[in-house]
């Protein structure tokens, strides 16, 4: 169907492809950042998302996805060196201080996130938000994991289930 | 159309299988309390992080590991039970030192009860895909109980991704297989020579080779292993970049600064890289200037990098000393060729011209 107009149709670099929110919003961003993304690479590659059409996200809202975005665009030259094993030290350090920054952020939008990286398949997005969380994991004891992971508080009969299971599990308390 | 998603309960099991999967084995295994349906989740993850950092304190991190890896593994022994399929294991300094620093002299046995191997051994790793092993800060004792011996792993038979670092590999009686191996990393380690070769040839399906620091040892003779008990520090100061390997199946390849462990003299007339690499998609090459011998044609080569500045660039500072030899001066300014042609970089490259033939 999305037949590509001639000039943005097939043109490397600076070619861009539209994007639409779930609720809407449509994004304009280049196809290299796009394409991070396994599920939207074949469809730009069959040269959708282009001019007016624009590929349509139903799961993805926009606070999400601009995020994700974010994420893409600044991935996007170190993925198209293919990994660079050659890359310096400076490009490393400054997408690693990006990507701290980029997952400090409040927890419903870190799992609205990592929900959006596992649909649109990009799975450095995916590995960064999850490290995040098991981050936030460590170290913690079980009542304490349950209140930051936000459970409610157990019953008496969980509890006790609780206490039981952690007796079996001892060495992973020590 | 769940778009907005406000609890970590609310994700699927894929997205937690993913997340447990960066976390340690402690803590993967202490999720397991927190209700009935994280009971299982950690052990459908099918991945086990194993670093003896998080068990015990220095003094008991040998036995609270040891007891730590043996419950975690336990879950996965069964044959109708979940399968583990990825295993990093991250060996600190501090487990070790009790362990082995008594047994430096027999240089045969000294690792038969080590963690590693006896992690490997065990019947829950029969069936990984994936498989790290890092050996903290090790390299300069190779021969102290720190190898990993390849012909004895379980899960040689299922094994994609094998990646070691700082420790020794160990030739051992035992044939190789690796059927589905497709990528191995090898980082500050150290081979007996003609050993990798014999592990790419037992790997048909190998396609990416990422080899830094690697150092190919020539196995001793009997006097020379007397005389390295006593000075193999020595020894190891001398190392030349000599390297061959063939696999025809290998798209991509990742050199650092790879070395032969030689004596000095017979340092100038014996280096050198030769490949036999005809599928190579992606090489890339950072080290001192060598000769390259390349067996041409590689039709499908579309990416080389070379940065023959004459460091490793990254890995430890104190590592890097071991690349310096006497015949330093004509070590040129620092070159970065990255040339999608092969032909025109290979040219820009200095030494190359006098063994390529094209």
């Amino acid at each position: 169907m999305a037949a590509p107009e001639s000039g943005d149709g097939n043109n490397g670099a600076a070619r861009m492809v539209t994007l639409i929110s779930s609720d809407n919003t449509r994004f304009e961003v280049e196809a290299a950042a796009a394409s991070l993304s396994q599920t939207l690479q074949l469809t730009i590659l069959d040269g959708g998302g282009g001019g007016g059409d624009g590929i349509p996200l139903p799961n993805v809202d926009s606070a999400t996805l601009s995020k994700v975005l974010e994420y893409c665009i600044k991935h996007a030259p170190a993925a198209a060196n293919g990994g660079a094993p050659n890359a310096t030290a400076v490009d490393r350090a400054e997408l690693e201080r990006f990507d701290n920054e980029f997952v400090n952020i409040d927890q419903s939008v870190l799992y609205s996130l990592i929900m959006a990286a596992h649909n649109l398949e990009i799975e450095g997005l995916q590995s960064l938000v999850a490290k995040k969380v098991a981050d936030m994991i460590k170290g913690k004891s079980p009542m304490e994991i349950r209140r930051t992971l936000g459970f409610p508080d157990p019953t008496p009969e969980e509890q006790a289930e609780m206490n039981a299971h952690m007796l079996e599990y001892g060495w992973a308390y020590e | 159309m769940a778009a907005f998603v406000d609890r970590l309960s609310s994700l699927p099991d894929e997205i937690l299988h993913h997340v447990l999967s960066h976390t340690q084995a402690k803590e993967a295994a202490a999720s397991s309390v927190l209700s009935r349906r994280w009971r299982t989740l950690w052990l459908q993850a099918g991945v086990l992080n194993l670093d003896t950092r998080r068990f015990g304190t220095a003094d008991d991190s040998y036995d609270a590991f040891v007891r730590g890896a043996n419950a975690a593994l336990a879950p996965f022994r069964g044959a109708g039970g979940p399968v583990l399929r990825r295993v990093t294991i991250f060996m600190g300094r501090s487990c070790r030192r009790n362990r082995y620093s008594y047994n430096n002299d027999s240089d045969d046995d000294d690792d038969r009860d080590d963690l590693v191997n006896a992690i490997l051994a065990d019947p829950a790793t029969a069936r990984l895909e994936e498989l790290h092993v890092d050996y903290e800060d090790n390299m300069m004792f190779s021969n102290a109980g720190s190898t990993v011996r390849l012909a004895f792993l379980r899960c040689a038979a299922t094994l994609r991704t094998l990646e070691l670092s700082n420790c020794g590999v160990k030739a051992c009686g035992g044939g190789l297989g690796f059927p589905r191996l497709s990528s191995l990393v090898l980082r500050n380690c150290v081979l007996p020579e003609g050993y990798l070769q014999d592990v790419v040839d037992a790997a048909p399906a190998l396609s990416s080779l990422r080899l830094q620091d690697v150092r190919h040892e020539p196995v001793p003779t009997e006097t020379e292993k007397e005389e390295r008990k006593k000075r193999y520090c020595w020894e190891r100061k001398c190392y030349l970049l000599r390297f061959g390997l063939r696999c025809p199946t290998l798209t991509e390849l990742v050199l650092v600064a790879c070395g032969t462990v030689r004596k000095k003299e017979a340092a100038l007339s014996y280096s050198g890289i030769e490949l036999d690499v005809p599928n190579l998609q992606s090489f890339s090459y950072r080290g001192r200037s060598v000769r390259l011998a390349l067996t041409l044609p590689m039709p499908n080569l579309a990416r080389v990098d070379i940065d023959d500045s004459g460091r490793s660039g990254y890995g430890r500072d104190r590592y890097r000393c071991s690349y310096s030899y006497g015949d330093d001066e004509d070590r040129g300014p620092k070159k970065l060729v990255p040339l999608s042609s092969m032909i025109e970089s290979f040219r820009c490259w200095r030494y190359a011209q006098e063994t390529i033939r094209i």
